[in-house]
């Protein structure tokens, strides 16, 4: 309890010396139970969730940290993401449907959303007849049931209307951003169909790290050593904690 | 050259401070403290290597008193309620033999020969809500049943409620009652045959209840010692029992640990992580570890020629940042912000740190010390700390090739001298007794041996950190990764919130 105690003293005495409630906090920093073992597993979560399939291999190696699921799944994630990033959309829905049949069905914006793409290949490539033909056939019917798309179908209709679309203010549509997003959404989709998370765990602690200093300071009202600088990562006793009075 | 040792921590102080690396230098050395046998260093700051890895500390002797008890709340199972306190009955009740059925024997006619009864255990504090429920058997003549909470000191022949840190839902009016023999309105009045519950929710400190499975609101917040869960009757015939969770509750209880898991986490997801954040994160502990060629075919599947400028090739993430961005940017520094040289160091140092991990790793204590010399003159002698776990760890080597004459005379030769030098503190001190103690074994590293930690792997691990911090020091670059620091200052920060909600509540899961 003696940081606490720390705390609590250079929270009663304001303006005094910090040095005594700096102590206290590298005490517990240095007891937080961070080894080496963990960091590892946590660095191969991440290559695993963001797809680095070559990279968890070689750290397994280098680190002897075993992969929680196995890696050729990795790959086939990937290599969906590839498809959608380098606007191979059929493609894409094929390893989907290898991967997953079931996958679109649980998932219906996400099957607009690649149409939606598809379609915008279409218009990419002037095929204006096709693309109306494809929009009333496919994306139409999704619509219909899920009424929340519907200002994404008029957006991309409005494509159509333009002379020159990838030059319109609705050229954001045809960017690689845009793809990449869809990419983000169906690895999600794909991860937690697989039972795992689909954000990895160590940007999830670093949400949560904001949040809990947040908490402890505005909810708490304890001033203790910030750090928001996540790069440099060194907690600092700001002006700001030094002068927080007590709730 | 600041100070010889790289300090175990991150400085808390901004990096220009000149303070900023002085720490104790107790602090400096993992704690060698002499305790009960076997003695293991900690492995904190050294993620392992290839094919040898020891499990992590599990035991960590020696520990200091406010860890030992922080750690102990922080491991200790909390023991869960599972009946009825029978020791402290009142003369009132008389309980069944589940020791959960109550039934009222007394007159119930004045205010101090009230039936209450607590459970053996208090609430659980680490967890996100306790919760347990009683069914209203018989409501008697008035139908004065209560259900709450309270603590240790609350008098058996008074109602919970009544008193100071109780708190009660009472049947007879529906009111909930605190500190006050005259409650508040709150919930419907409850009778034979209704199931009433009382919850605690941790991270709040909010109280709770609820009638045949149906929640009545928050009925009392800010609550703050242990606290038991009671039960109290007060007029003739009345009969309850208690489900302190031996059998389902009526409560939908899953569902409200559910929402309230969910509400947290979706306060956590509003924060966002900077743009290129983790990987550059990612990128520095590679780089820290010497983890080459995992950073290199990283770089190779997020688009980022190695080291040089950046070739998108329009399949890298849109978050990933440019290698001009890395550059700029980089690892911590713990001199002045505007030296940029920190991820160009690290890297250029990698190959040659690479190679002395390795030759520590595998043994080679004598061609670390000649790597040393040749690259980096006087490294060793700034480095005290890093020097003198080489130095020990050249003599256990010996002592694992069984040559205990070559042991002595290496001792003699080049651990002794040592002995006077002026960095030498207890801990340091400690780890040589420690590791002259290893002659006397036959087998240095049988179960016998209290001294085994240093003939383990996960030893030398420890070793080829420190030479490898010693290298990143001498660049002016930090000792531990920003990671690291994150987790651990994550870590600080919810035991400070937990200590600033007085021990209530639980971190989230991931």
């Amino acid at each position: 309890m003696k940081p606490l105690v720390d705390v609590m003293a250079g929270r009663q005495a304001l303006g005094c010396d910090s040095t005594a409630r700096d102590a206290g906090w590298s005490e517990r920093l240095r007891e937080a139970d961070v080894n080496g073992r963990m960091m590892n597993e946590l660095i191969m979560d991440y290559l695993i969730v963001e797809g680095h399939k070559e990279a968890a291999e070689c750290f397994r190696q280098e680190s002897g940290t075993e992969a929680a699921v196995d890696l050729e799944t990795v790959s086939e994630r990937m290599a969906i993401r590839h498809a959608i990033e380098s606007a191979d959309l059929h493609r894409a829905v094929e390893l989907v449907q290898k991967l997953d049949a079931n996958l679109l069905t649980l998932y219906p914006d996400l099957h607009f959303r690649l149409k939606q793409l598809l379609m915008i290949e279409m218009i990419r490539a002037e095929h204006v007849e096709q693309a109306i033909e494809y929009a009333q056939r496919e994306l139409a019917p999704l619509v219909e049931s899920s009424q929340h798309l519907l200002p994404d179908l008029e957006r991309t209709m409005m494509l159509l209307a333009y002379a020159d679309p990838t030059s319109s203010p609705e050229a954001h549509f045809f960017s690689l951003e845009y793809r990449q997003q869809a990419a983000n959404e169906l690895n999600a989709a794909v991860l937690s169909a697989q039972g795992q998370h689909s954000e990895s765990r160590l940007p999830m602690m670093l949400r949560m790290l904001q949040w809990a200093q947040d908490e402890l300071s505005h909810h708490h009202n304890v001033p203790f050593p910030r750090i928001d600088d996540m790069i440099e990562a060194i907690p600092k006793l700001t002006s700001a904690e030094l002068t927080r009075e007590p709730a | 050259m600041a100070s010889s040792a790289p300090p175990p921590l991150p400085a808390l102080h901004a990096p220009s401070e000149p303070t900023a690396r002085a720490s104790s230098p107790s602090s400096r050395l993992p704690s060698f403290r002499r305790g009960m046998p076997p003695r293991q260093l900690p492995l904190d700051r050294a993620p392992c290597h290839a094919g040898e890895w020891a499990p992590p500390v599990e035991s960590r002797a020696g520990a200091s008193p406010p860890r030992a008890a922080r750690e102990a709340r922080r491991d200790a199972a909390e023991p869960l309620p599972s009946c009825m306190d029978i020791t402290t009955r009142p003369r009132s009740l008389v309980v069944g033999k589940d020791k959960l059925s109550l039934r009222y024997v007394g007159k119930g006619n004045h205010s101090h020969d009230a039936g209450s009864m607590r459970a053996n255990h208090p609430c659980p504090k680490r967890c996100s809500v306790y919760y347990f429920e009683a069914t209203v058997l018989d409501a008697g003549a008035r139908g004065c049943v209560s259900i709450g909470l309270a603590d240790q000191f609350f008098l058996l022949n008074r109602r919970p409620g009544w008193e100071a840190n109780t708190y009660a839902y009472l049947g007879e009016d529906g009111k909930r009652y605190n500190d006050c023999e005259r409650g508040e309105p709150y919930g419907p009045t409850f009778g034979t045959g209704d199931v009433v519950g009382c919850g605690l929710l941790c991270d709040r400190r909010e109280v709770f209840f609820t009638k045949n499975g149906k929640h009545l609101g928050v009925a009392f917040s800010d609550i703050a010692c242990s606290l038991y869960p009671t039960v109290s009757l007060h007029s003739p015939n009345e009969s309850v029992r208690v489900n302190l969770g031996g059998t389902p509750f009526t409560f939908d209880l899953d569902g409200l640990v559910r929402d309230a898991r969910r509400e947290k986490l979706a306060q956590v997801m509003l924060y966002k992580l900077p743009s290129g954040v983790m990987s550059k994160l990612i990128e520095a502990y590679l780089l820290h570890y010497t983890f080459d060629g995992t950073l290199a075919k990283l770089r190779e599947s997020a688009g980022i020629a190695d080291g040089g400028a950046a070739t998108p090739n329009g399949k890298g993430k849109a978050e990933r940042p440019t290698a001009a961005a890395v550059t700029a940017e980089g690892d911590v520094l713990m001199d002045d912000a505007g030296n940029e040289e920190g991820p160009r160091t690290l890297e250029d140092t990698m190959e040659l740190r690479r190679e002395l991990r390795a030759r520590v790793l595998r043994g080679d204590i004598d061609g670390a010390f000649e790597l040393c010399g040749e690259r980096y003159e006087g490294l060793l002698a700034r480095h005290d700390h890093a020097h003198f776990l080489l130095l020990c760890q050249g003599f256990i080597e010996v002592i694992r090739g069984r040559q205990p004459l070559k042991a002595i005379e290496y001792a003699r030769e080049r651990l002794m001298p040592f002995q006077s030098a002026p960095g030498m503190d207890e801990a340091k001190r400690a780890l040589l007794r420690d590791v002259f103690a290893l002659i006397a074994y036959d087998e240095p590293e049988g179960e016998e041996s209290p001294v085994r930690y240093l003939m383990q792997p996960a030893h030398r691990h420890v070793v080829a950190e420190a030479l490898n911090a010693a290298i990143l020091d001498e660049h002016r670059l930090s000792p531990t990764t920003a990671i690291e620091r994150l987790l651990r200052q994550l870590n600080a920060v919810q035991e400070a919130v937990l200590d600033a909600n007085l021990g209530y509540g639980k971190a989230i899961e991931l």
